[in-house]
């Protein structure tokens, strides 16, 4: 992504989209692969960090982690008001 | 159509009023990872007559139907009760369907003179069909010898007696164990502290064929199980979303309530809308639960079971963000109810899993 937003002709039409998405896509991702981790678990899904735990209940334990990254730095809709006004135009809120 | 009886609308108020009392967040809170379960609420949630609900009026039950308990387990479910009530519960509904008249008139009596009694029935691997079973049974000259492992066995160190499904000769049955019996019972980390769960080891457990159950009738036993996690899921969806509400209501971002902001004030008029439509599939599973036909009981259960974990999940983790840095602290209620969500969510299945097994009930020709 970082490569494509130096290709003029791949962000001519709202040239700061990417840098300012990043945040965003990042962290939202991280949250939802945490979740899918845990709905791939089964029943053990319910364990939390302990030896019978999948990976020592990594993921739930991520899971819980991935909303210091929603939230801290702009929330996730913070974000998404500054995409729609600074990289849409959109009037604000 | 949903039918919801007078017995029923008092047995709720009944309810909602002994779990408000019982349960304020402060008791969740100092109840969390208890060692011990609360002796004198179980005492008084005995003498309220709830254990004898669905047990059959042969054992000296009312023999209501699991429909009648409903009310109950949403009202724990609303205030985040840690009680054995769903276990025992459980246990008594699948004694009721499965055992023998002796075997009903040997435990049932027990249960409902205020023993508890829960469930063995998940395994190591985490899978979500009861019969993919493990653990084995072999029987030698009138007794039976146990094999195998159960995880997520709840209230074990409290209980009388489980039912564990294992395999005896091929064939998926359940058998009754005296919890005196176990030699490794072993509290698991979970992740919903109000929850009290084992793992429980069958190794060297012997049993007398008179403790096999003579029905196996799996599929009614995990629809149990189903409507009682919906029931559950159902009562804490509109406690998390006073939380939400109360907390948009408060909190001021750039001179207004956070609330004002579409981007908050829609999911939380979707968790509402989720929420209503869980107490109806809750409602309506219930009405066919002891008299509808089975192909129709079975779709309404997994749609209600698959609808409402699934709300509340999604309530659990947009209440956490939602709250913001303050969400993010164990000080926020917040993450009691998302982990009792992901409890619900995963324990007989998930809202996949659930859709997919509806797919040839609702798409197939009935037959």
């Amino acid at each position: 992504m970082a490569k494509r937003a130096t290709v003029p002709a791949l962000v001519s039409d709202w040239p700061t989209a990417t840098p300012m998405s990043g945040k965003l896509r990042g962290s939202e991702l991280n949250r939802r692969m945490c979740q899918f981790a845990l709905a791939l678990q089964g029943s053990n899904a319910v364990r939390f960090v302990s030896d019978e735990a999948v990976d020592g209940g990594l993921w739930q334990r991520s899971y819980f982690n991935a909303f210091s990254a929603t939230i801290g730095g702009g929330t996730s809709q913070i974000q998404k008001n500054i995409i729609g006004e600074r990289v849409l135009g959109l009037d604000k809120d | 159509m949903i039918q919801f009886s007078d017995e029923q609308a008092m047995l709720l108020d009944t309810a909602l009023d002994f779990c408000r009392n019982q349960s304020p967040i402060d008791t969740v809170r100092n109840r969390l990872d208890a060692e011990h379960i609360d002796r004198e609420q179980w005492q008084q949630i005995v003498e309220l007559g709830w254990l004898g609900i669905n047990a059959p009026v042969t054992s000296g039950g009312l023999g209501m139907g699991l429909s009648s308990v409903v009310p109950i387990v949403e009202s724990m479910g609303r205030y985040l009760m840690g009680t054995p009530y769903s276990s025992t519960v459980l246990a008594i509904e699948t004694l009721a369907a499965n055992g023998s008249e002796a075997q009903q008139a040997e435990w049932l009596p027990r249960l409902a003179a205020g023993g508890i009694a829960t469930m063995a029935l998940t395994e190591a691997d985490g899978g979500w069909n009861l019969k993919d079973i493990e653990a084995r049974g072999f029987v030698d000259s009138g007794r039976i010898r146990l094999e195998g492992k159960k995880t997520f066995v709840t209230d074990a160190d409290v209980a009388d007696f489980l039912l564990a499904s294992v395999l005896i000769d091929g064939a998926a049955r359940f058998v009754l164990i005296e919890t005196g019996a176990l030699q490794v019972v072993e509290r698991e980390t979970v992740i919903d502290q109000t929850r009290r769960s084992f793992q429980v080891s069958l190794d060297g457990v012997e049993i007398d064929s008179g403790q096999v159950l003579s029905g196996a009738d799996f599929e009614r036993v995990e629809q149990s199980a189903l409507l009682l996690l919906t029931a559950e899921a159902a009562g804490g969806l509109p406690s998390v979303l006073h939380l939400v509400v109360e907390y948009l209501n408060t909190r001021k971002a750039f001179g207004r309530t956070i609330g004002s902001y579409q981007a908050l004030k829609h999911p939380a008029a979707d968790i509402l809308l989720s929420s209503e439509a869980a107490r109806s599939h809750l409602y309506h599973a219930a009405t066919l639960f002891d008299n509808g036909d089975v192909r129709a009981r079975e779709a309404a259960v997994r749609m209600a079971k698959a609808q409402a974990v699934e709300a509340f999940a999604y309530a659990g983790d947009r209440a956490v963000q939602f709250h913001g840095g303050f969400g993010f602290t164990f000080e926020c209620d917040a993450q009691l109810y998302l982990r009792r969500a992901l409890w619900c969510q995963y324990q007989f299945g998930d809202e996949r899993y659930h859709r997919q097994l509806l797919q040839p009930l609702l798409l197939d020709a009935a037959g």
